[in-house]
């Protein structure tokens, strides 16, 4: 018999994407922070990607040999397994709680079991191209470079023990009792504590990383406190005031981030008429939405961004904002541009458009008390800028400032 | 005897069913559910992680046309379901009044193994990710045999319970093939789980199979005493409550204990214990410090401390124990009367276990009943008697029950489509508005105005369902889903392609799909490239009759080169499957070209006449070659060949139709 575990569904960087913003966004994030994804959430994972890869190394197994990934996998089963018997949680964690036993050993594992399966769902699949980025793996992902084989043996060693050492003899067939696992488990665990040699390794992958981005550097010499990230998350005011001090805290990337801040603004915009007018279709039936009060002000606020970010050469998405740049300032036409590219965006990928000149075709996409409550706030927000705040918080995006702080605070230990 | 519980995702139950696809191939989905949201419906039918939001791309719905998989479920819990795709078997079961089809098991038969999970699940969100459910899955396969006979035993219960449709035939007969074939003397076992249904017309009642199945381990002695987990019980009102009827059946036993909600508390009484000593154990409404702890470490760190986690209980589990050992149910089935005697359609599993003491209070701590007893502050009858349950029956005023079926039927060859109700009453089809999508429909003695194909096409995904409003009570709207008339599910390939070129970028692979908006990457593997890219900018291709044609031609090029593989791996198989390897691979996808090239244009296409011969002909031209390349007869040139015109507009295209025929 089992129970079923709570499965948290509101996960980070999981979305839909209508109206094409995922792509353009991700460059975006790339102008900043070319060093991670939305997957990258710990830099503990680079440290055991490079031993892994130093193991790998040592027994021969190449990249872009068939089984590559595989070997791969059944070193990380290892470290996962180490893991889950410390009680800790890492990728694929309850694949490896199903495999913890009294003792465990790589040919006690069978070679269907599901851990075998999606490969790409781990740490080569998560930090291989990370990894490439921080300059441990070499341009192609297929070897490790002399950064990387410094990081695994700064991983490797901590407090007397020998973590490629001991995954040598996993893969050599030596069994392992849970009490030696979660003996390693303490020392290896994901959020163990790095050593000197590891921080400073990852101080110089840093220094390195600036060098050749050099206008990158302020984001890490002052990145973000936690507790501003925290605040400017409460409100549209606290966002939109946050983000202006952005462009000052960090003048040598002003441009960039101008950049960034109008995608995200207009975007924000663009969503919210797309979602209302999604939203009037669906609770069309019924009692209806209140309207959208001055909708023509909005229309003229959104194509004045949209000329705006044309003019700055913000990414777009299939020519929308320079659409939107070149219509008129009226409400309905705005509303034209949007669906007319949605119906192309929704096409070029495959997949039904949400609705079509006959109506509704897929519903629920849009939540009736989310709406209901933004056009509310909107009836009250005092002048035209204050609308604009409130639709650029409602669809606010991770730029990676979190991720910043994190990787650099693993770096100069938490206290810098 | 069972592992001690542990907690396991479902989610990732599903998917590591669905994670080896592409060595084991999904063959059949069977659900049968009290009920379903559409997105983690469509997540399960396409093999997709059952919580991701998922869209499907034409090469999605297309895979799930050929999968043709079943799923059954209460009709009176029929939602809007924009999600849900055409071209699979919806089966809603119209319950007489005050009961409900209320079984939940989910089999997934792949070319190697049958995986089969019964629990208190429905396929929907809370069900697969919030509440606190129960559950066990079963896998066989040839080396796997424990088990064949409980999937036997609901394949049975399957195929006499519910419509013999040729999809759910499909799905019979196919895993029956495989049982037979995985079933040897060597590895017969005696079951050790056994199936325990209620309220199916060609079995005992739910109660009767269990005091079968009790006597069958411990003979005619009496349980000593009695475990339940249930979220909802009798209203103990009435004559009866399910606790007298148990004792009736299976002899008086001496104690029972339930662990339910705390918000179920109002619900119960002493009388729902029928004057025997009791225990009664709650489950707070809150999570936790060191649950929630556990649920991080489950979702890979996943921070819950900004989240309102809620659960609701949902798990039902009996245990009827004597001594040390014990009879345990777990499955849909409430501690209700309804359930276990009722007309309540229900289903699930028992087996007989040791250390019994033991294995009550591990499910008491799993499920996070608090210890304490409240018993001693139950009233003697219910303080809401009043509460409903939420999975019973409830009166729906104005609901159109005077429908049996609704199906969809192509009407006439011009590739248009009708409903058809029936029913007995069906000028009462006059009092409701009924909608199909935005349209509103109008129906003549049980039929539907006429609708045109471009309007299906719209909505291969979703529109599933048609909507009916009663005039005189506009404020209830009632779905009900239609099926496609068998013909026209067997006609399906060619319904799910707008056009010719929908159909050579499917062929070409181009709609691929892959892990949906992933950042995953592994040095050394190519990485799939975006359907955006694949496609190009079709935006435009129709506005411009010669890019429109050199688009064509520039993927009809690419058709004929892998036809031509095709052609060739066909007559490199082995002997005895060259026939049917270019019928399956070569033939038959060339037919369904055909048709949908012989399709009548929409009113935006009318132009486009001479084209449509020009492309006909030049499947004609492609079928000719390759059966002369392969030393094949004319039978597949013939059939597309019928198709042309059969007479020419100008001596051009006369001279052309003459080359094409005698090419």
């Amino acid at each position: 018999m089992k129970f079923s575990e709570y499965v948290i569904v509101e996960k980070p960087g999981v979305f839909i994407d209508p109206l094409g913003f995922l792509k353009p966004s991700r460059a975006l994030q790339d102008t900043l922070f070319r060093q991670f994804t939305v997957l990258s959430n710990h830099p503990a994972y680079h440290g055991v990607l490079c031993a892994i890869w130093q193991s790998c190394d040592d027994a021969g197994v190449r990249p872009g040999a068939n089984n590559h990934a595989l070997f791969f996998r059944q070193l990380e089963l290892f470290w996962g397994l180490m893991n889950a018997a410390q009680g800790g949680s890492v990728i694929n964690v309850n694949k490896y709680k199903q495999l913890l036993a009294h003792r465990m050993g790589i040919k006690r594992i069978a070679a269907d079991h599901s851990i075998f399966q999606r490969l790409a769902y781990g740490t080569l699949g998560h930090y291989s191209r990370p990894s490439m980025e921080w300059g441990l793996l070499s341009d192609s992902g297929r070897a490790l470079v002399d950064d990387g084989h410094r990081l695994a043996h700064a991983f490797s060693n901590r407090s007397g023990m020998d973590f490629i050492a001991e995954m040598n003899r996993w893969r050599r067939g030596e069994e392992f009792s849970l009490e030696r696992l979660a003996k390693l488990g303490e020392v290896f665990h994901l959020t163990a504590s790095a050593s000197q040699v590891e921080r400073a390794a990852w101080r110089d992958i840093l220094a390195k990383r600036m060098k050749r981005e050099p206008q990158t550097r302020a984001l890490w010499d002052a990145p973000l406190p936690l507790d501003e990230m925290a605040e400017a998350d409460k409100s549209a005011a606290a966002y939109c005031s946050y983000q202006a001090g952005l462009t000052q805290r960090y003048g040598a990337m002003a441009d960039r981030l101008h950049v960034v801040q109008t995608f995200e603004r207009l975007s924000g915009a663009v969503q919210f008429v797309f979602d209302l007018n999604l939203a009037s279709l669906q609770f069309r039936d019924g009692a209806e939405l209140q309207p959208l009060s001055d909708p023509e002000d909005l229309a003229h606020a959104i194509v004045e961004l949209a000329t705006k970010a044309v003019s700055m050469g913000v990414v777009d998405a299939g020519r929308l904002f320079f659409s939107l740049a070149a219509t008129r300032r009226r409400y309905a036409d705005v509303c034209d541009v949007i669906a007319q590219h949605h119906w192309s965006h929704q096409r070029s990928k495959g997949v039904s458009p949400y609705f079509d000149a006959t109506g509704l075709l897929i519903r629920d996409k849009v939540q009736r008390a989310e709406m209901g409550a933004t056009l509310e706030a909107l009836e009250h927000a005092p002048t035209s800028q204050a609308r604009m705040d409130l639709l650029h918080y409602r669809s606010r995006r991770d730029w990676h400032f979190h991720r910043c702080r994190t990787y650099h605070d693993w770096a100069h230990g938490a206290a810098a | 005897m069972s592992a001690t519980p542990g907690y396991h995702s479902l989610r990732d139950t599903f998917a590591a069913v669905f994670d080896n696809a592409s060595q084991d191939p999904v063959e059949h989905i069977l659900a049968l559910t009290y009920e379903f949201d559409d997105q983690q419906l469509l997540n399960l039918l396409a093999g997709k992680p059952l919580d991701e939001k998922f869209e499907p791309r034409s090469m999605d719905l297309k895979k799930i046309s050929a999968l043709a998989p079943v799923v059954v479920y209460d009709a009176r819990k029929t939602k809007s379901a924009n999600m849900v795709p055409h071209f699979m078997e919806l089966l809603p079961v119209k319950m007489p009044a005050y009961s409900c089809h209320h079984s939940k098991a989910y089999l997934v038969a792949t070319r190697d193994h049958v995986h089969l999970m019964f629990g208190s699940m429905n396929l929907t969100r809370s069900g697969l990710f919030s509440n606190r459910e129960v559950f066990r899955d079963f896998c066989c396969s040839a080396t796997q045999t424990t088990e064949l006979q409980l999937v036997a035993d609901f394949l049975d219960l399957v195929s006499a319970g519910y419509e013999e449709t040729a999809s759910m035939m499909a799905v019979i007969e196919g895993v029956r093939a495989k049982l037979s074939r995985w079933a040897s003397a060597e590895t017969s076992e005696s079951a050790q789980v056994l199936m325990l249904s209620s309220g199916y017309a060609h079995k005992p009642s739910g109660l009767d199979q269990l005091a079968g199945l009790w006597r069958q381990g411990f003979g005619d002695v009496a349980p000593e005493s009695v475990f339940v987990v249930s979220p909802f019980f009798d209203r103990g009102t009435g004559d009866q409550v399910l606790v007298s009827l148990l004792r009736r059946a299976l002899g008086d036993f001496r104690q029972l204990r339930i662990v339910t909600d705390a918000s179920c508390l109002p619900a119960l009484s002493l009388r729902h214990f029928d004057g025997i000593p009791g225990r009664l154990q709650c489950i707070d409404p809150e999570i936790g410090a060191q649950e929630r702890r556990r649920i991080e470490q489950a979702n890979e760190g996943i921070s819950a401390a900004d989240l309102l986690l809620t659960r609701k209980l949902h798990a039902k589990i009996l245990v009827l124990q004597r001594g040390d050992r014990c009879l345990v149910y777990t499955g849909s089935a409430n501690f209700t009367c309804k359930a276990w005697d009722g007309p309540n359609r229900e289903l699930g599993i028992a087996w007989f276990e040791d250390q019994a003491n033991r294995l009550c209070d591990q499910i008491a701590v799993g499920l996070q009943a608090r210890p304490e007893d409240r018993f001693a502050e139950l009233p003697a009858t219910p303080v809401d008697g009043s509460a409903e349950d939420d999975e019973d029956y409830t009166e729906l005023a104005g609901y159109p029950d005077f429908v049996d079926t609704i199906a969809l039927r192509a009407s006439g060859a011009d590739g248009e489509f009708v409903f058809e109700v029936s029913g007995l009453t069906l000028e009462r089809l006059d009092d409701y508005h009924i909608d199909w999508g935005g349209e509103r429909l109008r129906f003549a003695n049980g039929v539907s105005s006429v609708l045109k194909g471009s309007t299906l096409f719209a909505r291969l995904l979703g529109g599933r369902n048609l909507l009916f409003t009663p005039q005189a009570l506009p404020a209830h709207r009632y779905f009900l889903p239609f099926r496609h008339a068998p013909e026209l599910f067997a006609q399906r390939e060619i319904h799910l392609h707008p056009s010719a070129e929908d159909w050579m970028l499917l062929h070409l692979g181009v709609d691929g799909g892959g892990a949906s908006g992933s950042e995953e990457f592994v040095p050394g593997q190519k990485q799939p490239d975006s359907p955006e890219a694949l496609r190009g900018t079709e935006v435009d291709r129709d506005q411009n009759v010669v890019v429109r044609m050199q688009r064509y031609l520039s993927l009809f090029s690419q058709i004929e080169t892998q036809f031509h593989q095709r052609g060739q791996d066909a007559a490199t198989a082995d002997q005895s499957e060259q026939g049917s390897r270019w019928q399956t691979m070569v033939a038959s996808p060339l037919l369904t070209l055909s048709a949908v090239l012989s399709r009548k244009p929409s009113r935006t296409e009318a132009s486009h006449a001479d084209e449509r011969l020009f492309q006909m002909g030049e499947l004609v031209l492609l079928a000719k070659t390759l059966e002369k390349t392969f030393q094949k007869d004319s039978s597949l040139s013939d059939a597309i060949a019928a198709r042309l015109p059969t007479s020419a507009d100008s001596p051009l295209q006369a001279d052309y139709l003459h080359f094409c025929r005698h090419f």
